[in-house]
């Protein structure tokens, strides 16, 4: 078959369609286009647009208009794109004839068969054209833009796809598009590749109105991604319902976790990628924020009865919604208040009232696990969470019956006992004793300890009473462990900063120097009569109180002691010292008990050693006589007295008479019998006790006092002027760190201050800084 | 501000607060109040002079203990009346129970007494308004602390307190008894700020005599808070 010629358009075109109708139309797999009629055609069009070019065919007045200032060959491009674009449309409307009677499945498979041919002869016909595309297509869209309406070739064929196939055809489709989504959603297998294909088409030809070689979604979003997100709503309406009445709410959420799940492989099997944010967005809507109060609902349920799964479930579906988590938390907070305070409140009643400090460590401890664990388990250790645990066991910690018990009128203790009980849970860990023989036990407690210091409101408190006992230890040597107790201080910074253990660390250091200085004043002094171990403290690092106390020394004791005084002098030149009498202590080796050979040997404080040792003289003295000769206090004489005579060692006469009454006799009990070798005869009294308690609660309201008298000069030298309430505010903000202030405690130290003039009222409620 | 030019020029703090308003300029008020106090001064010193000679004999500056007695007596009130502590404010007594010679004279002035029966009329003024005028109370009550506080001292005694609020307060307000007893038996000094905040305590209590509204979130000082948590625990 030979080329029309090149003049003859008609000729020209009818040559082309038969190819055109190849391509488009015939069963490739038949064979299809080959390679010579593929380069004729081409040549046939570049023929024809070459060789007119002298003989230019009349268009249109427009087009003629143009050709004025171009070339003309590329007028008659527009006769064969026409031609071209006429097959087209005609072609597309016979497929859309076919189409009409189909619905479902088989109209989405036949689209996609027509979709797939279609697609595919626009490519070759796209090459075929191009010399068509290159000059008269691109001179057109140049001169006359987007309005021109003319497209390059490959385009052309989606916008008529798109205008003359898809439009009318788009509602069926698109309805069975959703029919198949619904009935996948109902749990029919679907198939993925025609959703996808179909689906995917709408993409394609949402044609850029800017770019034509762009596509934009708008079309897809338009006629695909509305209705099916709307389906979507609909669908998964009704669906909750139903099933939340059916099955309830712990397998609804289930539901929910499995339906998210899906919506997400359904975005990746056949969607845009860009639905998944809205599909996945009204999914939540309606599956849980709409029913989010059920949900909520069902979380104490959950959580006492320890479904560690649902929990979680319910944790990942809310944290989905904004703000849905927030009642959660709250119920979680007084969950974890409840339980802890229940849990103390049954320790209680087991123990018939307060038991020892390590049980309660551990009851709070084991509270505290619990809830940490689940927090990790159930709730990906999410800080919101961990946080709604921790302010229900602060409360635990700082309220509970224990830390703050009631007394007969139900009247709650104001400050926590919490705080005291740690301190003196680790005083017994760090003590010598038997029952720590377990070092690994001890480092354990000793942990659990730092850990629930985290949620102590009073750390003042504990520090207070930490120092005062590690006092003790340091001073009598009964710490069981240097290296433990440095370890503790060290660990002991991160929850109460450096200010405090540097105090610690100080005390550490003067019990190491004194030790040295012992040693010294041992090679100074080589045969002493008596052993004498003197401790060096620094004043004002000690929280031991100074009791002056006039009393006479025995000789032998006061020798030693000038002895060390010079001693001291020589080194530390003009250091005054002062003796803490009140926590000196000796050991005594007795002979005068018949029972025991080698006699025993008696633990005894300074007071308790200066009465003994006026039985090195006699055997029998009066209550008067011992005053006189030891010079002490009766008071102190009588406190003395109390364990010597409990333990026998001096007999009272008249028996009855109360301790220390007038005319009392106490004679050394040469019966004395004991089963121990060393008796320890240097207890503290209770009294002692209970004021050393009671002064320390004492000491720490006043520091608090002085402490926020502070804070509150602080602030106002900054602000010069403040008014009440945001004096206070600020004041309870800084204070939080040490203690929880009332405002009634801050009032006190405004007060305070304003008595003294550092601060001055203006009107009723303006604080102004006197300088 | 309105203190300093009192306590510069003479006059009272009312009278600085109120130049300061018109003026609204430290330095024009203070002028303002010198220029007028040096005019009442040119033409009442010549005048008054010679009466308060009569308290405070041989040129002296301050009255005695007779003097302040005669100088009472002769305006025709008994020592123990409330409205002596409004002549000790207007005349600006430096402290309790003595009376100086300049303020005795810019205080007349500015009643424009020239003699004592005309002195005699605005005491009997003053009784008045000390007791319809809660405004000129309020002034007089707040001149009352640093009038009777001893020279040098921050604390009023208890006692001292307790008869000056039982002469003024209690004639007045209700619960002033039971304000009284409580800080008798708490055997507390009273501040300044206690003494000033304790009138406007007072004042508030007249509309809330149950102290049911009252909020210790304000400004109230701590002891007031617990004087109120007493009348609550024991409402009688």
């Amino acid at each position: 078959m030979s080329l029309p010629r090149a003049t003859d358009i008609q000729g020209t075109w009818e040559y082309i369609a038969k190819g055109v109708e190849i391509i488009m139309v015939k069963d490739l797999a038949k064979g299809g286009l080959t390679t010579e009629m593929y380069m004729n055609m081409y040549t046939a069009i570049h023929n024809c647009c070459v060789a007119t070019s002298q003989t230019p065919a009349p268009r249109s007045s427009a087009a003629l208009g143009s050709s004025a200032r171009t070339s003309q060959s590329q007028l008659l491009g527009g006769d064969i794109y026409q031609r071209l674009k006429d097959y087209l449309i005609h072609h597309l409307e016979h497929l859309r004839r076919d189409a009409e009677h189909l619905v479902g499945i088989d109209l989405i498979q036949y689209y996609n068969q027509c979709w797939l041919r279609y697609t595919m002869g626009a490519k070759y016909l796209d090459h075929i054209f191009s010399y068509i595309n290159r000059h008269w297509v691109k001179h057109e869209r140049d001169e006359g833009g987007r309005q021109s309406g003319v497209y390059e070739v490959s385009v052309l064929c989606l916008v008529l796809w798109r205008d003359y196939l898809f439009t009318s055809l788009s509602q069926a489709l698109v309805e069975a598009l959703l029919q198949q989504i619904e009935s996948s959603r109902e749990g029919n297998p679907a198939q993925v590749t025609p959703l996808q294909l179909a689906i995917s088409s709408m993409v394609s030809i949402g044609l850029d109105d800017q770019n034509s070689k762009r596509t934009s979604l708008s079309f897809y979003t338009k006629n695909f991604e509305e209705p099916f997100i709307e389906a979507t709503a609909a669908y998964y309406m009704a669906e909750s319902q139903r099933y939340l009445n059916e099955h309830g709410v712990v397998e609804y959420m289930r539901l929910v976790d499995q339906r998210l799940q899906e919506e997400h492989q359904r975005v990746a099997m056949y969607l845009h990628p860009n639905t998944e944010e809205r599909l996945i967005s009204v999914c939540e809507k309606v599956l849980i924020e709409d029913n989010q109060e059920i949900i909520q609902d069902q979380f104490i349920v959950l959580l006492s009865a320890n479904r560690e799964e649902e929990c979680n479930i319910l944790y990942r579906l809310l944290s989905k919604v904004p703000h849905s988590l927030e009642p959660v938390q709250d119920m979680l907070t007084t969950y974890v208040e409840q339980q802890g305070l229940l849990a103390v409140d049954a320790l209680i009643a087991e123990h018939e009232g307060i038991p020892e400090p390590r049980v309660y460590v551990s009851t709070l401890l084991k509270v505290h696990d619990h809830f940490d664990e689940l927090v990790k388990k159930s709730f990906g250790s999410s800080p919101g969470m961990l946080k709604a645990v921790n302010t229900g066991f602060t409360t635990v910690i700082n309220q509970n019956l224990i830390a703050r018990p009631a007394d007969k009128n139900g009247n709650r203790a104001k400050d926590s006992k919490t705080p005291e009980l740690l301190a003196r849970f680790s005083d017994s860990l760090l003590k010598k004793s038997s029952k720590n023989a377990d070092n690994v036990d001890v480092e354990s407690s000793l942990a659990g300890i730092l850990r629930l210091l985290q949620f102590v409101g009073e750390r003042d408190a504990f520090e207070k009473h930490y120092t005062r006992l590690l006092s003790r230890r340091l001073v009598h040597q009964t710490s069981a462990n240097q290296e433990m107790e440095i370890s503790m201080v060290s660990r002991l910074t991160e929850v109460c900063g450096m200010d405090y253990t540097n105090k610690l660390n100080k005390m550490f250091s003067d019990i190491t120097m004194s030790t040295e200085m012992q040693q010294q004043f041992k090679q100074h002094n080589p045969y002493p009569s008596v052993e004498f171990t003197p401790i060096i403290l620094a004043d004002g690092f000690w929280p031991l109180p100074h009791q002056k106390v006039e009393f006479s020394l025995p000789e032998k004791l006061q020798k030693t002691l000038e002895r060390f005084l010079v001693f001291y002098e020589e080194i530390h030149s003009g250091r005054k010292l002062k003796w803490l009498w009140n926590f000196g202590k000796a050991e005594l080796k007795v002979n005068f008990a018949k029972s025991s050979r080698s006699g025993y040997v008696l633990q005894v404080s300074v007071f308790q050693m200066v009465v003994l040792l006026l039985y090195n003289d006699t055997t029998v003295l009066t209550i008067d006589e011992i005053i006189e000769k030891t010079g002490l206090p009766a008071e102190l004489a009588i406190g003395a007295l109390t364990y010597i005579v409990k333990a026998h060692i001096l007999k009272q006469t008249p028996a009855a008479a109360p301790l220390g009454a007038p005319g009392t006799e106490y004679s050394l009990n040469k019966d004395f019998k004991s089963k121990k070798m060393r008796i320890n005869l240097n207890l503290p009294l209770k009294s002692e006790l209970r004021h050393e308690a009671t002064e320390a609660q004492a000491q720490i309201q006043e520091e608090r006092n002085m402490f926020l008298q502070t804070v509150i000069v602080r602030i106002m030298k900054a602000r010069r002027e403040q008014n009440h309430a945001s004096l206070v505010h600020e004041t309870m903000e800084m204070a939080q760190k040490r203690f929880s202030p009332t405002t009634r405690d801050i009032k006190k130290a405004i007060s305070a201050l304003v008595d003294n003039e550092y601060l001055k009222r203006e009107g009723t409620d303006q604080y102004v800084y006197l300088a | 501000m309105a203190q300093e030019i009192a306590k510069s020029t003479g006059c009272l703090v009312e009278e600085a607060e109120q130049a300061l308003q018109a003026e609204n300029n430290v330095v024009r008020a203070t002028k303002m109040i010198a220029y007028e106090i040096d005019l009442r001064r040119k033409r009442y010193v010549p005048v008054l002079s010679p009466i308060w000679s009569r308290y405070a004999p041989g040129g002296a500056t301050t009255t005695d203990y007779d003097g302040t007695i005669e100088l009472v007596r002769d305006l025709g009130v008994e020592l123990d009346d409330e409205v002596v502590l409004a002549l000790a404010y207007e005349l600006q007594a430096p402290q309790l129970g003595v009376f100086a010679k300049l303020p005795y004279i810019d205080g007349w002035a500015r009643w424009s007494c020239s003699d004592l029966p005309a002195m005699i009329k605005a005491t009997s003024v003053m009784k008045h308004k000390i007791k319809e005028n809660r405004a000129y109370f309020g002034r007089v009550y707040r001149y009352v602390f640093p009038y009777i506080v001893s020279e040098g001292q921050r604390m009023l005694p208890i006692d001292q307190a307790v008869a000056y609020w039982t002469l003024l307060l209690v004639p007045r307000y209700a619960i002033a008894e039971r304000w009284i007893a409580f800080m008798t038996e708490k055997n507390y000094s009273v501040s300044r700020d206690t003494w000033n905040m304790a009138l406007v305590f007072f004042e508030y209590a007249q509309n809330d005599p149950t102290l049911a509204e009252y909020d210790e979130n304000l400004a109230w000082p701590a002891i007031i808070d617990d004087f109120v948590d007493s009348v609550r625990d024991h409402p009688s």
